[in-house]
């Protein structure tokens, strides 16, 4: 079992731009793109919960289990 | 570091020129040495040569440090060299003592020669030092990769 990240799914379905998101929660794009493509090793729980505020979301809406 | 040797060189060629006493060379004879005194000198300077690792490993640390960034993935096997090579110094120090007394007493003449075996303070400083350095060296190892793994996370 593998942890795939579907932000570009909810930033898609709450029409928000990689760069806003990126300056709304206070990291780089480069770091952003990195998440969205789950080329790290993990994402801490201050950013996860960052990105839920902004997308409005919970973090199962962008972290699946498959 | 390139001033050092040079200097000892020329203590050692020209005794007493410098003011210095190079490994007690001041106290030889006049005359051409034999080759049992250089070659107790040439064993009494193993130790320097690790020192001199020891003091090019600190070049390289501080030039490391003055880019600004403490936890470099080579600080901590850098920190551990420095430490290997201080403690390889001051144990051949202690062990090549007896070996560079009795070669430069060897052209003595009987009832002269003399073996010596001197550990001093200063000797186990050294030793308590240069295990230290290790200890921190590999912390500073673990740090580096817990630094690099902190980093791949966003």
């Amino acid at each position: 079992m593998e942890i795939v990240v579907r932000l570009d799914v909810m930033m898609a379905l709450r029409k928000i731009k990689g760069r806003d998101l990126a300056a709304q929660i206070g990291i780089t794009e480069q770091n952003l793109s990195l998440l969205k493509s789950g080329k790290v090793k993990g994402i801490r729980f201050e950013t996860l919960a960052k990105l839920c505020t902004v997308l409005d979301c919970q973090p199962a809406d962008i972290l699946e289990a498959v | 570091m390139v001033l050092l040797p040079a200097l000892i060189f020329v203590g050692i060629i020209l005794p007493g020129r410098l003011g210095i006493d190079i490994q007690g060379t001041s106290s030889l004879p006049n005359t051409p040495w034999p080759a049992n005194i250089w070659a107790g000198l040439i064993v009494s300077f193993i130790p320097l040569f690790f020192s001199m690792l020891a003091l090019n490993g600190m070049r390289h640390l501080f030039a490391l440090y003055r880019l600004g960034d403490p936890l470099a993935p080579h600080a901590g096997p850098i920190i551990k060299s420095i430490g290997k090579n201080v403690l390889i110094a001051s144990i051949l120090g202690v062990v090549l003592y007896p070996a560079v007394t009795g070669l430069i007493s060897l052209s003595n003449p009987v009832g002269e020669r003399s073996i010596s075996v001197s550990i001093s303070i200063n000797d186990i400083g050294f030793i308590l030092v240069a295990g230290l350095l290790l200890m921190i060296g590999w912390s500073m190892s673990e740090a580096t990769k817990v630094a690099a793994e902190n980093r791949e996370f966003i």
